[in-house]
């Protein structure tokens, strides 16, 4: 592309400076291969500018509301966690897990002898087998079976949906 | 007199729980979202499938939506960047310039032309099928400048790159088209213009 096509182009957009824009008038005014170009140019200016846009299915907006409403609402909490708060929380519980650790080591006695015997700590025995009764086991299982049916619903409603958005 | 509700008015109305006002956005927007997204695959389903993905991951993020631009803008360097993604995944070949199949499609394109006369063709179905035949850079910028209303700055904010980098790029691809036109047209192009 030679330098005076850039230079009309310019002067059509309007970005070009004041003395530019001077120039070319001079030019187009002495010039008629300049009167030419600039012609053909603002021809084919207009015609970029009338080219048509696509059009989506029929179904395009149905299709993305559905898609959306699936999703929470901008703004709301599930949707805006902030990563500075995660940060926040993470460095707080790292201070003070360290801080801790500290203050365990601070009150430890160094001077101790390290052939004294380790006092043995013993886990207390738990009686459990009076809380696990049968009716207790069929309860619990009960309530399993009702939230995997019901995750499982709720996944393949989703997936329908999903699926029904991209046809 | 029925006052046309703005971008901002609608982006409000979705944060504060209208969730049916984004149909109203989606509407207003779908077709230049569609014929971005087809620069870049070349095809429909594909193109459908990426400006609908454009419309949801913008909609998650309205809240992010700082409003020191235009809604548009903004929606559009969304649509840019999947595009780009969408791309880098499937590996869409894109049609060079010297491309057989391109010049097959010139060829029969030209004998359609003939065959139905100049003067019963629109011309904007040439510069459509040109359009069509340029590089992906290069469609969404002509797109963008001349069918997006987008100033350089803006053009240069969906793209992320200096607004005067987009002027070269956007006499390239002028130049390009052109050149596309020409081959298209072979000589007629001056009558036709």
């Amino acid at each position: 592309m030679n330098n005076l096509e850039q230079r009309i182009w310019d002067y059509l957009d309007g970005t070009c400076s004041e003395q530019e824009r001077k120039e070319i008038e001079c030019l187009m005014e002495s010039d008629p291969d300049s009167k030419a170009i600039y012609m053909e140019l603002k021809s084919l200016n207009q015609e970029f500018s009338k080219f048509e846009m696509d059009e989506p299915s029929m179904s395009f907006t149905r299709n993305v509301m559905e898609k959306v409403k699936l999703e929470p609402l901008p703004g709301t909490f599930k949707s805006s966690i902030d990563k500075r708060i995660v940060y926040g929380i993470t460095g707080f519980f790292l201070i003070t897990i360290v801080a801790l650790l500290g203050a365990l080591f601070y009150q430890i006695d160094w001077s101790q002898p390290m052939t004294e015997a380790v006092q043995i700590y013993k886990i207390p025995e738990i009686n459990v087998s009076g809380y696990l009764n049968s009716t207790v086991v069929n309860s619990f299982l009960f309530v399993d079976t009702i939230l995997a049916l019901y995750l499982m619903d709720s996944f393949w409603k989703k997936q329908i949906h999903l699926k029904s958005g991209r046809k | 007199m029925q006052i046309k509700t703005t971008d901002i008015e609608l982006i409000s109305q979705v944060l504060a729980g209208n969730q049916s006002a984004y149909a109203d956005l989606i509407k207003r927007h779908q077709r230049f979202v569609f014929t971005l997204a087809l620069r870049f695959s070349k095809n429909r389903e594909d193109a459908e499938e990426i400006a609908q993905d454009c419309f949801v991951k913008a909609y998650r993020s309205l809240n992010a939506f700082k409003q020191t631009s235009k809604f548009s803008t903004w929606l559009y360097s969304i649509v840019y960047t999947t595009s780009m993604t969408f791309l880098r995944k499937k590996r869409v070949d894109t049609v060079a310039i010297d491309d057989e199949e391109s010049y097959l499609q010139l060829e029969s394109l030209v004998s359609d032309y003939r065959a139905d006369h100049v003067e019963h063709k629109s011309k904007m179905i040439y510069v459509n099928k040109a359009i069509g035949q340029l590089l992906p850079d290069d469609a969404t910028i002509i797109t963008l400048f001349y069918q997006g209303e987008q100033s350089l700055d803006e053009i240069g904010k969906v793209l992320g790159i200096e607004p005067n980098t987009v002027k070269v790029k956007l006499h390239r691809a002028r130049h390009r088209l052109k050149e596309k036109l020409e081959r298209m047209l072979h000589h007629e192009i001056k009558e036709l213009l």
